[in-house]
């Protein structure tokens, strides 16, 4: 009993508008979809950037907060090892072993880059003093641990072979002129003057108890010992460039890290 | 078959628009999802940053408001009507058992640090890392915070608890004698006054380790943890070492007379006595402190040219009461000097008038009372109790009469006179100008506990002098009313202006 009329199909023009409007629909959505992922890959690649530069900030705080412990004031008597006090919160280069100390701006480190942070960072376990080294070479910023050996530059130890390991990747903060033309081009005012931007940032004790300044500032106790705050500024760049404007991608993260134990 | 199609009418084949637009919204709706996702992350990391932070500054509130809060001078000192030994009086250590706690529970929370068993009361497993045995093993108290922004709208600082304990070897893992014994049982103590200030151990002098015996000037160092655990998990676990400062005061005798000249007049009363024995006469006792230091002059003086006070002060003293100044140095057969007048040098703090204008400077700062002009016993703060010392400044001459004790640090800037059945307990230092006045009219039976020390710092005109001017000191009458060394009222006269943090470290949480 089949009629033979509802048994007819569509008709080609049917088809064909169908087929077109299914085309434009869907050409319309994979293009959404095409930007969405470009978009996708570049903020995960930024995301990434910023997650390891967060957690290195974190831990930077960390270290600084912890600079300086254990005091030389914990220890009767003077013949202690050397290596179980922090005989200063930042350990400096050159000259360290001299016990001579040198002027922030002048000193190799703590720098504009560089930093060693003496302090027992792993006091339940061991009760040697450590140094802590973040150093920023072409791009990546290295974090180093030593134990502490007394008489040693604490330069030196943390430059052998194997102590120095990357830590965060693609650092833009004393990037090539012709990077830093491009971010600040892209984001204006990102690097001020179109210099590099120091990782480390030093605040250090004003004589007479006046609080904390400036260590490059006039009459300020400029020395790695007086170190109390230190300000960093990690600006770091996403791995590729955007897919879609071609530019490069950067995030600037800023932390105040302030040195809790008292000077030595 | 053929059959069932048949029977499909066209109008229902139409249902292929539906599918199409469920097609797209799907692929629309993923495209949005992974939007969200993205977002999603990226908030979760600031999140992240954001509790560890807050984490951090939580616990520093926790140990900020210990810090205050150990102070006797605090409004919300730790010591109450319900927690009276709460804090241990001022120089004297803890009991290395001794464990207090401040609670800082969030509202409808339960905090209990002691409490092991359960994970989500926030149990204080850092305790047994440190003290060697679990925080039930040991004799706890506990207060709770005082932070005022409980009570209103905002809400306080979110840490839960901070345990204050004696600091030990073991406890701050620092091997402090360098002797490779991480010692438990010994409260460490810190001595700001000497030339190389460090830690020590508390051991008395006798028992069994003379060579790091705390100095007299040694305070007791506390360690102050405090844990913070922020909504959504970040947790933060730190810790000071504290010790109070003081005003480093010490005493080479009951009575100290420094200065170039000393006119002296002892006391014929039979029972006046100056004791350079600690803790001799009758004393009140400062809970936790036995005195045993050793003994000090009767009398100290320091000689100035070609004038020796040691002749003055015994020219002053009647023949048969020679032995009522009884002190250092002690003989070979155990034997008290009597009389026991002798050359001594202060403390480096109080040698020159510079220095003691210095000194009564910085205890006028940290005084609970400033009396300008001259004053009598009933300028003295009326809170002033055996229990409650306190730091009084009379600028002028103070003169007390009747029936009257005083309690901790008193500083005269002028001249010093008593009558009647009148005492001090703690230190009583007369610093004036021209030529310093003690005079004593006895007559009752009270006494001077700790340490007394008359000096002129300045010339009639008030200009400080370049070195220790003349003074004067005179007790007529009967009466008790004698200077009894004590080195406990020494201490416990100099109520700490603030608690000084010695180190800082932060301590992984293990709840």
């Amino acid at each position: 009993m089949p009629n033979k009329k509802n048994q007819a199909g569509f008709t080609l023009l049917e088809m064909m508008v169908g087929a077109a409007i299914f085309l434009v629909v869907s050409g319309a959505v994979m293009a959404l979809l095409n930007v969405s992922q470009k978009r996708y890959k570049t903020d995960t690649q930024v995301l990434g950037a910023f997650q390891e530069a967060r957690l290195a900030i974190d831990q930077m705080t960390r270290d600084i907060n912890d600079a300086g412990y254990p005091p030389k004031s914990q220890f009767l008597n003077p013949a202690t090892p050397a290596s179980m006090y922090a005989q200063t919160p930042y350990a400096w280069s050159p000259g360290y072993v001299a016990q001579a100390t040198c002027a922030i701006g002048a000193c190799t480190t703590p720098s504009n880059f560089d930093l060693i942070v003496e302090t027992n960072v792993d006091n339940n376990n061991s009760r040697n003093v450590s140094w802590v080294r973040y150093q920023l070479l072409t791009g990546t910023l290295y974090r180093g641990v030593v134990v502490k050996t007394p008489g040693v530059d604490a330069a030196t130890a943390t430059s052998q072979p194997g102590v120095m390991a990357p830590y965060v990747t693609n650092v833009v903060n004393n990037a090539s002129a012709a990077t830093i033309a491009s971010l600040n081009n892209d984001y204006p005012g990102l690097f001020p003057g179109g210099a590099p931007v120091p990782i480390f940032t030093y605040y250090c004790d004003l004589p007479n108890n006046a609080g904390v300044g400036l260590c490059t500032g006039a009459g300020v106790n400029n020395t790695p010992n007086n170190i109390r705050e230190v300000g960093i500024t990690l600006i770091v760049r996403a791995k590729g460039v955007d897919e879609q404007s071609g530019d490069i991608r950067a995030v600037t993260l800023n932390g105040m890290a302030r040195r809790i134990n008292p000077n030595q | 078959m053929l059959k069932a199609k048949s029977r499909k009418s066209r109008k229902q084949e139409k249902g292929v628009a539906l599918l199409i637009s469920i097609f797209v919204l799907l692929i629309i709706s993923a495209v949005g999802l992974a939007m969200v996702f993205a977002t999603a992350t990226e908030s979760s990391l600031a999140g992240n940053y954001k509790l560890s932070t807050t984490a951090r500054y939580a616990a520093m509130a926790g140990l900020e408001e210990a810090r205050g809060r150990m102070l006797p001078k605090s409004p919300n000192y730790l010591n109450d009507a319900a927690t009276p030994n709460f804090m241990p009086a001022t120089g004297i250590a803890l009991a290395t058992n001794q464990v207090r706690y401040i609670l800082n529970p969030a509202p409808g929370e339960v905090v209990a640090p002691t409490n092991l068993a359960s994970s989500t009361t926030y149990p204080d497993n850092e305790y047994a890392a440190e003290y060697g045995q679990a925080v039930t093993a040991a004799v706890s108290q506990t207060k709770t915070s005082v932070s005022p922004l409980n009570n209103g709208t905002i809400p306080g600082p979110t840490y839960k608890w901070v345990r204050i304990t004696p600091a030990t070897e073991a406890s701050l893992n620092i091997d402090v004698d360098n002797d490779t014994n991480y010692d438990n049982t010994v409260s460490l103590f810190y001595d700001a006054a000497a030339a190389t200030p460090s830690l020590m151990l508390g051991v008395p002098a006798g028992a069994g380790n003379p060579a790091t015996a705390p100095t007299p000037t040694a305070k007791p160092v506390f360690e102050v943890t405090a844990l913070a655990v922020v909504p959504g998990g970040g947790e933060k676990l730190l810790q000071y070492a504290v010790t109070a400062t003081t005003f480093n005061m010490n005493f080479p005798a009951a009575l100290s007379l420094p200065g170039s000249n000393v006119a002296f007049n002892g006391a014929n009363s039979n029972q006046w006595f100056a004791d350079g024995v600690d803790g001799s006469g009758n004393p009140p006792p400062v809970p936790g402190c036995v005195p045993n230091q050793p003994t000090v002059s009767a009398v100290g003086v320091t000689n100035v040219g070609a004038v020796n006070n040691i002749n003055n002060v015994l020219g002053g003293v009647a023949a048969n009461r020679m032995d009522h100044y009884v002190g250092a140095p002690i003989a070979a057969n155990g034997q008290l000097t009597s009389p026991s007048v002798s050359n001594v040098t202060l403390n480096n703090t109080m040698q020159t008038p510079a220095e003691l204008n210095q000194l009564v400077q910085t205890i006028e700062q940290n005084a609970d009372l400033v009396v300008t002009g001259n004053a009598t016993q009933s300028n003295m703060p009326s809170q002033m109790s055996v229990n409650n010392p306190m730091v009084v400044v009379v600028d002028g001459n103070f003169s007390m009469t009747g029936n009257y004790t005083g309690y901790g640090l008193l500083v005269v800037t002028g001249n010093f006179a008593y009558s009647g059945t009148t005492g001090w307990k703690g230190i009583v230092l007369v610093v004036g100008d021209g030529t310093t006045t003690f005079l004593g009219s006895g007559g009752g039976n009270n006494e001077f506990d700790g340490a007394m020390m008359v000096a002129t710092i300045k010339d009639a005109n008030g200009n400080l002098l370049p070195a220790l001017g003349p003074s004067s000191f005179q007790i007529n009458g009967g009466g008790g009313n004698g200077v009894y060394y004590n080195s406990c009222w020494i201490n416990n006269a100099q109520t700490p202006p603030t608690y000084k943090m010695l180190s800082f470290r932060e301590i992984q949480y293990n709840d």
